[in-house]
């Protein structure tokens, strides 16, 4: 086929063969989960849609395990391989040693009839556990590398003695009749549920408990004589497909039997609603939950993802021939050039001239004034960015000022101290708003837009890899892409993800009247003259009494409306929230980050740290009307 | 030739010289020529969509270059091999059954709804053996059209020529007997009841009926097969049927034979037709509708045209020369196998013309 899909746009967990899937994935999330993920409880894994929680799951299924295992010696697989042998997964002489069943929540359950008796329930613990005890035989055929069901016959179900608390699920030491009697549950359970006459719901016993998880962590494999697959894992995928009810019931009670085994749950954070707002991620024995996208974008989990980030597009990079493989890194641009920016340059050295120029008539600014008008005689990329530094300085000092009457020249050594890196990145965002200069370009860039997304990255990466194709055409004679190529096609990516926002969330249109508030209210703060929240201002904050008025209702539907937009938009990705703990001056609250690449979007700074206190009110009148953009003019351009 | 050597062609043409023009135009061809435009038939390995591209449009004058490309990305229709495919496969099922039943219907006075009892009837049986199809191109897909019937069409039913000799027509008949006696129904005289006439593709309807002012007298196919079936030994000349199916049709060919078909049928004395078209390409498809004025001056333009292309067939369409197509219908329809001369010329110029369309035509009539 000449056409060739982008290679990182592919959607890995679902859509590659076990083979590619062993080459893409990137084993970086493996040091990231904490060791005790692998022990016996319910693990709820969290994000938002594309954080990589079935690309997770999917890794320890046995094809996967299978396949890592088969490619144990190509070199490319050799850090994937290693880390699952240091977790035990994959035993260096007998291969994998787990089996991880792989359920996923897609179908079936939502359909079953809800109810406010124990009779629904009791179904949905039926037909649960008789896939549980399905998917766990048909895993283990593949494990075991059985061309066919029929040959588990060869298998036999051992118990430990814990089995005799089993009920429904019958003591079957065949695994072929076991998968039978697995079989035939099911389509009872669905007989029952189509029949209009007749046999009834009713008919079928329903289960008081699930077992599918006690009978997997106490039956014992037997192949040939030999015990095979040790090791269990349950893995629960898009939980959030299912009903609310069914969620609460699975994970409560599954978390209640105090599982020996690990047992994994994947769901959106959409699914938690407007509680995703109020509640961190719990930590118990026997239930854990981990946000995979507060993993990412927390301490030092940004400068991992940088590198889980890198690992996967390269990974990706490698996955196609029309590029030369390798470093996805080495075709982007990473720092300016002079002959990149001197044009912009030339350009806006007058107006900075002018500004500079009403500091003249100070003399306690005199040496700062010199010292600026002396690099802007032969503008410079570090030149000028100096330039805007000291602008920066002067605005600050001029607003200090009018507390004291100090008239005595600041020397120039001041003006260093003084540029601490807040402000030198401030000056970086003055200069990119000013003068148009790229800011948004480089691979640490890319991988800070990703908001710890792995989706997002894979969006943004794609549309860089599509403007590298684009200059192979051209037959350009480097196959880099320019800083300010890397910003065009970011800012488009971005303006696409924006533009999408309306048609993909259920309060899509107030959603993104909310955000471009926020981005314009961000972009006011960030570009006055002395730059008070450098590097910039990129989130709003609620006080926990504006929190408070929210949650009580106090604000009536207007206020409800605004909780489920901001919920949507965290558990999207699109918002990223943050606790900001009390002090001693204020009191604590919820900070609301705006997405990294929708800063793109609003020319925002990418460092997260600048944030303002606004009323929750006020937030209401901006999803509901908007607000008005107020153009910025840092510069006066000749 | 190599695909990026074909991309790097077409920009080179284009004057592409930013990542952004390539980006924004690049992807989207290259996914049509895969999905459709590689597998017409006249391409081959070493020249297929994206090159010829590049070389049709290096015909063009530079400022016409981007107009050119806009007819391909905005106004091209093309029918695939497996979309024509399966227009013919919900032929039989959605159309010819339904036909049926309808008659069935209304001879019998059950209601259209009792599908179940107009299908149990023993008249829907007879009448599927008494159904005679005849291509009338060699787009018709006979044999297609056959194997979706999931054998309800026998070989003895269908044919793909419509000009039947007589030997033929007597074997037809012959067979038709003896179904219809295996199958329980009695007759000394078997004879078709349904006639369904197939093709694939009109235009402007002229092949199969028109008025020639000249000699005063109706010309077309659908002439020859009336007379063909007038002679009474293929059907039932007191209680027949006539059913021109059409795959693909104009507005303005479904117009044209429904008008001059009637008229024929009524002078002569004949069974209406029945028109049916499963795929209508509606007026405001045709190119001098919602035409720009830069589209206009590249359609008109002589430099982009060969005056060998008007020739005696274009006359009976009624113009003098082939720029907008046969019949003036400017069409820019292309199908797979061939693209119809009813479509501009641009498209369609054959590849020894001086000026060789973007998929060039092989003619059906010879040129000296």
């Amino acid at each position: 086929m000449a056409y060739r899909a982008n290679p990182f746009l592919e959607r890995m967990s679902e859509r590659t063969s076990d083979q590619e899937f062993v080459r893409l994935f990137s084993p970086k999330i493996l040091e990231r989960l904490e060791e005790d993920c692998f022990e016996g409880a319910v693990h709820v894994f969290r994000s938002s849609p594309g954080g990589g929680k079935t690309t997770l799951l999917r890794a320890f299924t046995p094809t996967s395990l299978q396949a890592f295992w088969n490619a144990r010696r190509v070199q490319e697989m050799t850090e994937s391989y290693q880390r699952l042998v240091s977790r035990g997964v994959i035993d260096e002489d007998n291969g994998p040693q787990l089996l991880g069943v792989l359920m996923s929540c897609a179908s079936g359950y939502a359909d079953l009839p809800p109810g406010v008796n124990g009779r629904a329930d009791g179904l949905f613990r039926a037909l649960f556990d008789c896939r549980v005890v399905y998917r766990s035989l048909r895993s283990l055929a593949t494990l075991l590398s059985l061309t066919s069901p029929a040959q588990l016959e060869a298998v036999e179900v051992e118990f430990d003695g814990s089995e005799c608390d089993l009920i429904a699920i019958p003591r079957e030491r065949s695994a072929a009749k076991l998968l039978s009697w697995a079989e035939q549950r099911e389509r009872s359970v669905y007989a029952g549920l189509d029949a209009m006459v007749g046999q009834t719901a009713e008919e079928i016993a329903p289960h008081v408990r699930f077992e599918g998880v006690l009978w997997l962590q106490s039956a014992r494999f037997v192949f040939k004589g030999k015990e095979v697959a040790p090791l269990r894992m349950l893995m629960i995928d898009d939980s959030h497909k299912l009903r609310r009810q069914q969620r609460t019931t699975i994970v409560e009670e599954i978390t209640d039997t105090r599982p020996r085994i690990p047992v994994w749950v994947s769901e959106r954070r959409m699914a938690l609603g407007v509680q995703l707002l109020s509640q961190g991620v719990r930590q118990g024995r026997d239930l854990r939950e981990y946000d995979l996208d507060e993993l990412w974008t927390s301490g030092k989990g940004q400068h991992q993802f940088m590198t889980f980030g890198q690992n996967v597009l390269d990974r990706r990079l490698g996955a196609q021939s029309e590029i030369p493989p390798g470093a996805f890194g080495q075709y982007l641009q990473s720092g300016l050039k002079e002959d990149d920016v001197q044009a912009h340059v030339t350009t806006g050295a007058d107006a900075v001239l002018i500004q500079i120029a009403r500091y003249r008539r100070n003399s306690r600014y005199a040496e700062w004034v010199a010292a600026a008008e002396g690099q802007l005689e032969h503008p410079d990329l570090d030149g000028i960015r100096s330039v805007f530094t000291t602008c920066i300085l002067l605005a600050r000092d001029e607003l200090k000022r009018q507390m004291s009457l100090d008239l005595a020249p600041l020397p120039v050594d001041e003006l260093e101290e003084r540029s601490g890196s807040p402000v030198l990145a401030a000056a970086e965002i003055f200069l990119h708003e000013a003068m148009k200069v790229p800011y948004y370009f480089g691979l640490d860039r890319l991988c800070v837009l990703a908001t710890g997304n792995i989706e997002e990255l894979l969006a943004l990466g794609g549309a860089l890899f599509d403007g590298l194709r684009a200059r192979q055409v051209l037959r350009s004679s480097d196959l880099l892409l320019s800083a300010a190529d890397q910003e065009r096609l970011l800012r488009e990516a971005a303006q696409r993800k924006l533009d999408f926002i309306p048609r993909n969330h259920t309060e899509g249109a107030r959603a993104r009247r909310l955000l471009d508030a926020i981005g314009s209210y961000c972009r006011e703060r960030t570009f006055l003259p002395n730059a008070p929240y450098a590097p910039g201002v990129t989130g709003i904050r609620l006080s926990d009494s504006q929190r408070t008025q929210l949650d009580s209702g106090t604000l009536g539907e207007r206020g409800e409306v605004l909780t489920r937009v901001l919920a949507e938009s965290v558990a999207e990705n699109l918002l990223v929230s943050r606790r900001s703990a009390a002090t001693t001056g204020r009191e604590g609250g919820t900070v609301f980050y705006l997405n990294r690449t929708l800063c793109v979007c609003y020319g925002l700074p990418l460092q997260m740290g600048g944030w303002q206190d606004i009323s929750a009110e006020e937030c209401i009148g901006w999803m509901e009307s908007g607000r008005k953009l107020e153009k910025l003019k840092l510069l006066e351009m000749p | 030739m190599n695909d990026q050597n074909a991309q790097k062609l077409l920009a080179t043409v284009m004057g592409w010289h930013d990542t952004e023009s390539v980006i924004a135009h690049l992807p989207p061809l290259q996914l049509l020529a895969d999905f459709k435009y590689d597998h017409y038939r006249r391409f081959g390995p070493g020249k297929r969509f994206i090159e010829s591209l590049a070389l049709w449009l290096n015909q063009f004058d530079a400022e016409d270059r981007g107009e050119a490309l806009q007819l391909v990305t905005q106004r091209l229709i093309f029918f695939s091999d497996s979309e024509l495919t399966h227009l013919v496969e919900t032929a039989y099922p959605d159309l010819i059954v339904q036909e049926r039943l309808q008659l069935i219907s209304e001879e019998q006075d059950i209601p259209s709804h009792r599908v179940g009892m107009l299908r149990a009837h023993p008249r829907f049986r007879e009448l599927e053996l008494k159904s005679l199809y005849l291509g009338l191109s060699d787009g018709a897909r006979t044999s297609e059209l056959r194997r979706s019937s999931g054998g309800e069409i026998g070989n003895e039913q269908i044919w793909q020529a419509y000009e039947l000799g007589g030997d033929k027509a007597s074997d037809m008949v012959s067979e038709l007997g003896q179904q219809l006696s295996a199958a329980g129904f009695e007759t000394s005289e078997p004879r078709f009841n349904l006639i369904w006439l197939l093709d694939d593709f009109s235009g402007s309807g002229n092949t199969y009926i028109r008025f020639d002012a000249a000699s005063g007298r109706y010309k077309g196919k659908l002439k020859k097969v009336y007379e063909r079936l007038s002679k009474g030994d293929l059907i039932n000349t007191s209680h027949h049927e006539v059913y021109l199916l059409l795959y693909v049709a104009t507005r303005k060919a479904i117009d044209h034979i429904s008008y001059w078909s009637e008229r024929f049928t009524t002078e002569k004395g004949y069974k209406p037709l029945r028109l049916k078209v499963l795929c209508p390409i509606e007026e405001s498809e045709a190119l001098t509708h919602n035409c720009s004025s830069g589209l206009r001056s590249v359609l008109e333009k002589p430099g982009y045209y060969d005056p060998k292309a008007s020739d005696k067939h274009i006359a009976v369409g009624g113009t003098t020369d082939a720029k907008l197509g046969f019949a003036a219908c400017a069409l820019p329809v292309v199908l797979e196998h061939n693209t119809p001369n009813n479509s501009v010329y641009i498209l369609w110029g054959p590849e020894s013309f001086r000026f060789p369309g973007l998929f060039p035509r092989v003619s059906r009539h010879k040129e000296f």
